[in-house]
Formats: C-alpha cells, sequence, structure tokens
C-alpha cells in the first residue's frame, strides 16, 4: 500500500539559496506529526512544496499519485494547507470563509451550501469554538478568533491530509490546548496532519511523531522519546531540556539555553 | 448571475429599474426632445414616423452602447478589484484604455484600416491586454497597493506617450486633431454597427468574469490560499486580463477612452453587498450602465456652447473620487510603503 504522503530527495531553492536540501520521509497513515526546528530551518518551504505553491526538485507524492500531475482541484480533495499568519482582504463574514474549505468540492457559493457542505461548515465552526461569532467579518475578530476560522476552514474540507504551520501562534494557552487536542483527535480518526510548531513542550506533549529540521534538512524523524534526545535539541536549537515525571508521564518541563 | 436568482435583493431590482429608466430618458434626450412616454410608444411601433427614426435609429445606438460600455467598465473594474483584492484597482489607473486607444489609433493613423472596421477593436484589446499583462508582471505576486498604482502610472504614460507618437506620425493634420477628440471619449454620432463591433465581446468578456466569479472569494484568502482549495491562480489571472481587454478594448475601440467608471461603480456597490467580491459583480456592471447612460444624458442637457464629450465628465467626476478614495486608504498605503 503506498503512503498517504510521501516525499523523496525534495530540493527547494528560493532566490538561489538552497532553503530545503535533499529531504526524503514518508508518512504511511494518519497521525499528528510536528515539525520543529529553528527560524530558517525550512519548516514553512516544506509545507509550500508539499502544497505545490514553491518549484521544487525531487518527488513527492499523495496519497499515491505524483503530486505535478494532479490538478489544483484535485490536489485541493486530498490536501488541505493552513498558512501561516491569517490574510484577509474582504471583510467577509467567518462563515463565508470557512465554506471555502468546500471549495473544491464544487461548493462555490457560501450562501446556497448543499446540505453535506453546510454539515461539514458547522462541524468545523463548533469545533473550532467559532460559532458564536461566525456571523460576524472576520476582519473585526481579534488574532485568535481569526486563527481559530483559519482552522475551522481546514478543518471543513474534510481532506484526507491536512498542513498546517504554525496554527496556534497568535492563541492564548486555553485555545493552544484545546486546538492541539482538536488536531489531536482530527487525527486519531483517521487523518494525517502535519503541524509546524514551535512551542516543543508542545510537539513533545501532542505529536505521534516529530520532524526535526535544521539548516534545510531532516535531522531527526520519529517518535517524540527518538527524535528530542538532548544531543539533537542542543545541536539544532542551541538548548538544554529538562524532562519531569509527572503522574505517570515524562513531560517537557523547561528550556535552558545550552552552554 | 448568481445574485439575479430568485429572491434577489432590493436594491438588485431598484438598480435594474433606474437602468430602465435612465435608458427612455437617453432615448428622450437631444435636440428634439421626446418625453418617456412618447419614446416608449415609439419602441412600440407607434408615435410619428420621424419619432421613431430619431428613437430606434440615431439614440438607440448611443444609449445601448452606453449600457454595454457602462456595464464592461463596471464589471472589469469590479473583477481586477477581485482579482488583486484590491479596491483601487480599476482598468483606467493601470492605463489599460491608454493602452487601447494606442492600439486603435495605429491601426487608424497608419491607415491600416478605417475606424469601422473590426481591426479596430482587435487593436484595442490587443494594447489593453498587453498593458494589464505588463502591469501584473511588473507589480509581481501579492503586489502592494503602491507599487501596482506605480506601476499603472509608468504603464499609462507610456501607453500615453505611444499615442501621441502615432498622433505625431499621422499623416495629416485633420487625422490627428480627429484621433484627438475621439480619444476623449463620446457615444455621439454613433451607429448600429459600432453596437455590433462591441457586442461580441463585451458579452464573452462578461461572460468569462462571471463564470469565474467564486474564484474572486477565494482569493480574499490570498493566492497561496486560493491555489491550495482549488483554484488555478495563474490561469486565472491570465483569463481575467483577457476578459478585461476584451471589454475595455471593445468600449475604447467604439468610443475612445471613458475612464474611472471600472474605479467608482464597484465602490459604490461594495457595501450593498456586504464585500462580497463575487457578489459585487452583477451589481457593478449595471452600476457603470447607470453612470455612463447618466453622464451622457448629462452631457447632452449641460448649455455650452460646444459638445463636451462624456470621457471628460467621468474622468472629471472619477478623479476627485479617486483622490477621496486615497485618503481613505492612506494607512493602507502607508504600510505598504513601510
Amino acid at each position: 500500500m503506498s503512503a498517504l504522503l510521501a516525499f523523496s530527495d525534495l530540493e527547494v531553492s528560493l532566490g538561489g539559496r538552497e532553503v530545503v536540501r535533499g529531504v526524503t520521509a514518508a508518512f504511511d497513515g494518519p497521525g499528528l506529526v510536528a515539525v520543529i526546528g529553528p527560524n530558517g530551518a525550512g519548516k514553512t518551504t516544506l509545507l509550500k512544496a508539499l502544497v505545490g505553491l514553491v518549484p521544487y526538485r525531487g518527488a513527492i507524492s499523495v496519497m499515491g499519485g505524483a503530486v505535478e500531475k494532479l490538478d489544483a482541484r484535485e490536489r485541493a480533495l486530498r490536501l488541505a494547507y493552513l498558512p501561516q499568519g491569517h490574510v484577509y482582504h474582504w471583510p467577509l463574514p467567518a462563515r463565508d470563509i470557512v465554506a471555502l474549505g468546500r471549495y473544491a468540492r464544487g461548493a462555490r457559493d457560501p450562501a446556497r451550501l448543499p446540505a453535506a457542505d453546510a454539515q461539514a461548515v458547522d462541524a468545523a465552526l463548533a469545533a473550532t469554538g467559532a460559532m458564536q461569532f461566525a456571523d460576524r467579518p472576520v476582519t473585526e475578530l481579534s488574532g485568535g478568533e481569526r486563527a481559530r476560522v483559519a482552522l475551522a476552514r481546514v478543518l471543513a474540507a474534510e481532506t484526507p491530509i491536512a498542513l498546517a504551520d504554525e496554527p496556534i501562534a497568535s492563541l492564548d494557552p486555553f485555545y493552544q490546548l484545546s486546538i492541539m487536542t482538536l488536531l489531536k483527535s482530527a487525527a486519531a480518526g483517521g487523518k494525517l496532519i502535519i503541524v509546524v510548531l514551535h512551542d516543543l513542550a508542545l510537539a513533545w506533549r501532542f505529536a505521534d511523531r516529530i520532524v526535526m529540521m535544521r539548516d534545510g534538512a531532516i535531522v531527526a524523524d520519529g517518535p517524540p522519546r527518538a527524535a528530542l534526545t538532548d544531543e539533537r535539541l542542543r545541536a539544532a536549537f542551541g538548548v538544554d531540556a529538562v524532562f519531569i515525571e509527572h503522574a505517570g508521564a515524562t513531560l517537557l518541563a523547561r528550556l535552558d539555553v545550552a552552554t | 448571475m448568481l445574485t439575479a436568482k430568485a429572491g434577489a435583493p432590493a436594491f438588485l431590482t431598484a438598480l435594474a429599474a433606474l437602468l430602465v429608466l435612465l435608458a427612455l430618458l437617453s432615448l428622450g434626450v437631444g435636440p428634439a426632445p421626446l418625453s418617456p412616454p412618447r419614446v416608449a410608444l415609439a419602441l412600440l411601433g407607434g408615435g410619428s414616423e420621424i419619432e421613431r427614426t430619431i428613437v430606434l435609429e440615431i439614440r438607440a445606438p448611443r444609449a445601448l452602447l452606453a449600457i454595454l460600455i457602462g456595464a464592461s467598465l463596471g464589471l472589469s473594474g469590479a473583477a481586477l478589484q477581485g482579482l488583486l483584492r484590491n479596491p483601487l484597482a480599476a482598468p483606467s489607473l493601470f492605463g489599460a484604455p491608454q493602452a487601447a486607444a494606442f492600439g486603435a489609433v495605429c491601426v487608424i493613423s497608419l491607415g491600416l484600416a478605417d475606424v469601422l472596421s473590426f481591426a479596430l477593436p482587435f487593436a484595442a484589446i490587443a494594447g489593453a491586454f498587453l498593458s494589464v499583462l505588463l502591469l501584473v508582471l511588473v507589480a509581481g505576486r501579492d503586489a502592494s497597493l503602491l507599487l501596482l498604482i506605480l506601476a499603472g502610472l509608468a504603464v499609462s504614460a507610456l501607453a500615453g506617450a505611444a499615442t501621441a507618437l502615432a498622433m505625431n506620425l499621422a499623416p495629416n493634420p485633420f487625422a490627428a486633431l480627429e484621433i484627438a477628440f475621439w480619444l476623449l471619449g463620446s457615444l455621439e454620432d454613433r451607429s448600429f454597427r459600432h453596437v455590433l463591433m462591441t457586442l461580441p465581446f463585451v458579452v464573452v468578456g462578461a461572460a468569462i468574469l462571471l463564470w469565474n466569479g467564486s474564484a474572486f472569494r477565494a482569493l480574499t484568502l490570498g493566492e497561496d490560499v486560493a491555489q491550495s482549495v482549488g483554484v488555478s491562480v495563474s490561469r486565472l489571472r491570465l483569463v481575467v486580463i483577457l476578459a478585461v481587454a476584451m471589454g475595455v478594448g471593445a468600449s475604447v475601440a467604439a468610443a475612445g477612452s471613458i475612464g474611472f467608471i471600472g474605479l467608482v461603480a464597484p465602490h459604490l456597490m461594495r457595501p450593498f453587498v456586504k464585500y462580497d467580491p463575487q457578489r459585487l459583480l452583477v451589481p457593478s456592471a449595471l452600476a457603470g450602465a447607470c453612470i455612463l447612460l447618466a453622464a451622457d444624458i448629462f452631457v447632452r442637457i449641460i448649455p455650452s456652447s460646444s459638445d463636451i464629450k462624456v470621457g471628460v465628465i467621468t474622468t472629471i467626476i472619477g478623479v476627485p473620487f479617486f483622490l477621496l478614495l486615497i485618503a481613505r486608504e492612506r494607512r493602507a498605503l502607508g504600510r505598504s510603503l513601510g
């Protein structure tokens, strides 16, 4: 059986600089994957290449099909993408933004969504706690509210694969935790979710698998315990981690600048 | 297209009613004034033979052209604003009419074809297409407001200079004068031949823009996300530029340069559709048609020793409107500077 998502010898150059240098990985089934790495490691560029937004060399296959052979719509049906930052050019109601998640399925008019599409939109709004401001213009929402609308759009797409670039960056602790819990349960429900995170403690706690990048290369790839070793944290991030045992679980309790 | 279905908002009905009223007025205004009922009678085949000739053969082409061109410019403006996610985008700010005029002037002044030939709209469409394509290429993806407007300024200056050169090289001074007046933009003395030369391009261009309307809503989230939800953004860009060029080019070929309707019409309509870039399209077309009809009625009723060209009026109203928009968008402009 072919992997849900796989790439091999993937290289991306931006403005003459090699940002992603020959990375290879395969994701066979569902799960929550955290992509971590210091600033400029190539995490965002890797995600963009997987969505087909930047030119690349190497091979990417999405559910068995070479990504360059899929047109925009076919790819959108398999893979949803949430970029960093949340740009809204017009003050549309949040619900209409979430309905764009159904675009590739042919639901083009948010005022006349077929029942199945409307249901997916409502479910995504409810899951992200965005229902109470669904009818407000998205440009008038707070940063955290916008981030939840953006995530709701990706969930509403109901794709087997979702890629999210720092989806919890502007959220308070309550919503950081609830969004991570939500992503975790979506992964448990059969989705492959690849999420770029800066918070190593959350990656440690929630991810089934961690992909660590540095200087455009994957320097570790495996379950959190295998990926987040002292040497690797020190080499990639320049930090030392303190792990403690609490209520039967190992927690990443503290990070210190390595000396 | 979508908004015109059953349950169309009251404002769309009101716009359509206004359009009919203005069309009747337009058919009645002129050296021999006719009241709207007499116009209606003449349209239905009644009234005197002279009235029928005036309404059907002299004024009907003029009113039809005003509707076609106004609608096309309004729709083109709304589509460009949707494509570029920017309320200040408009064909006339990007040098499209100027470049279309250059295309047409080349054909006329080089004596390649006469003013009633189909070569004229094709040359004008080519000019408009090249100018908008140049602009989008120069400004690049996710271009800021400032960049678009600067690039537009450069493109229109280039097109203006090229037109001046073509007039310079015109075979005789009368040809140059004729071109100069035509550039001002007018609907006077137009025949059904002009309507016929405009109609297919305007209709095809409009159909393309309306067909792609939902992609403009997806672009609310920027080009990357639009691409990721299933819009082929590079294809869309090319198709929209082509459709806008068809509308603007054919309009300029028939009536010269009529500016700023593409900026004003969508702006007036936007609050009524809650800023939805797809729902904006049809109302902008209707509003554009109303504005041009009204302006063309206005130039016929103001007392003046010589004819005021309708293109001059739309620009005189449009430019202060543009300044007002700039003042309101000042903060966005400042951001794109920083």
